[in-house]
């Protein structure tokens, strides 16, 4: 690794990147699922409508978060650690 | 579990418990721990610490740390709890939540204990229950969310305040439930979002751990340790970041009632906060993500997330049957003598 604070900089907003694009991978995979169901016909359509809708809610407001994350990490380390400790 | 020690629990390579071989096989640990959950109580006839101490020659640094059991009553013959040993609770922790947890800073004075495994290999036994407990944290996390969820959602259908910005909803009310705002389903679908997505991903990762233990493939089985090992720290992590922003939006839900302890929701913040820090903060889960799982073996344990070759590993159909290996073991305990998924941390 050429630079370890390169790597502890990006970090924590790398995680909550990656466990939002998991989570968008899951929704769509319920999301399927969900739809599948109603085509085919159920008791439970409020259920996976609503799943639907929910599924919907999480891919417009909030796995475009990622976007402004993956900006964070790659701006990279420089002002992060830039400061002097006197100043702090 | 006692590792902490006022002055290290992230560099455990730092701490100073001592073990003394006794020559009959037994040590005797001398220390003082802290933030111990269940450190003491009288819920049980006896309580069995297993306890992170260095012995006389230990190298420095993580590379010297050796796991112990040390038991509160020390066995009779018969196995039974006997004599009182030297471990005690020398005060509370006074926390910001969880209170109903006895956490305790714990006094070890030449209490006998026992080696666990191989000397100066104790943080990688201590590892194989730490992954789990990870996990177990992560779903905490979701706990706080799914608390706050039901919560929220029983205020906000019955709370009356201001009327829809579309037009009233409910003219025999003196105004319309909360619920009607954007605002309140803004935080509402949040949480329900987070949660369900949480759910879906906390059983994915389940599933895998199962397959891991069963799967009668030998690389099926090493691509869901790949992938249980990968995902650990993000459910960690993730899962209790979100359940206490969960908590906090739950708790706004609820206005200036939120904010009084009879109505619940302002405990299930402050309880949801330590998930964050415990079990390795959530700083260290990104490190380890990061620094360990993403580069590990050039990038094998990202390929079982991102490019998953079998049908039935990380991506399970409901067509895939297997049956139960004999030469495998299926009980929790096995899985503890087992090397851990992960390397032990580094200090």
């Amino acid at each position: 690794m050429k630079d370890p604070e390169e790597a502890g900089a990006a970090a924590t907003e790398y995680l909550r990147l990656f466990g939002l694009v998991a989570l968008g991978y899951v929704w769509l995979r319920s999301a399927k699922v969900a739809h599948t169901a109603l085509k085919a016909g159920t008791d439970e359509r409020d259920f996976y409508e609503a799943k639907l809708t929910t599924a919907r809610f999480y891919m417009e407001r909030i796995l475009p978060q990622v976007a402004g994350l993956l900006a964070a990490v790659k701006s990279g380390k420089g002002a992060m650690m830039a400061l002097d400790e006197a100043m702090f | 579990m006692c590792l902490t020690e006022a002055h290290c629990g992230t560099d455990l390579g730092l701490l100073r418990t001592k073990a003394v071989p006794q020559g009959d096989g037994s040590y005797a640990i001398t220390g003082s721990k802290i933030f111990i959950s269940a450190g003491d109580h009288d819920l049980t006839e006896n309580i069995v610490h297993l306890v992170l101490a260095k012995l006389p020659d230990a190298p420095k640094g993580v590379k010297g740390i050796s796991l112990f059991l040390v038991p509160k009553f020390l066995p009779r013959a018969d196995g039974t709890p006997g004599e009182r040993n030297g471990v005690t609770c020398s005060a509370l922790e006074h926390k910001m939540g969880i209170k109903a947890s006895a956490t305790c800073q714990m006094s070890f004075d030449d209490a006998k204990g026992w080696l666990v495994g191989e000397p100066h290999k104790g943080m990688r036994a201590m590892f194989t229950m730490m992954n789990s407990e990870r996990l177990s944290v992560g779903i905490q996390g979701l706990g706080a969310g799914e608390a706050a969820y039901q919560g929220a959602v029983a205020y906000a259908k019955e709370r009356l305040q201001g009327r829809s910005l579309v037009g009233t909803k409910r003219p025999d009310l003196p105004a319309d439930p909360i619920l009607v705002h954007p605002d309140v389903r803004r935080m509402l679908m949040t949480i329900r979002a987070y949660n369900e997505g949480c759910r879906a991903l906390g059983a994915w990762v389940a599933r895998s751990l199962d397959v891991m233990e069963h799967h009668p493939d030998p690389a099926e089985r090493r691509r869901a340790e790949d992938f249980s090992a990968l995902m650990t720290p993000v459910v960690k992590a993730l899962f209790t970041d979100l359940g206490f922003e969960s908590a906090s939006l739950g708790m706004q839900v609820y206005g200036g009632h939120g904010f009084i302890r009879d109505h619940g929701m302002e405990q299930y913040v402050r309880d949801a906060r330590i998930s964050m820090i415990y079990e390795g903060t959530n700083g260290i889960q990104a490190l380890d993500l990061v620094g360990r799982k993403l580069p590990a073996h050039a990038g094998r344990y990202l390929r079982s997330f991102f490019h998953p070759s079998s049908p039935s590993s990380t991506r399970p159909s409901r067509t895939t049957i297997w049956r139960r290996s004999p030469s495998r073991s299926p009980s929790p305990s096995a899985r503890c003598n087992s090397p851990p998924p992960t390397s032990p941390r580094r200090g």
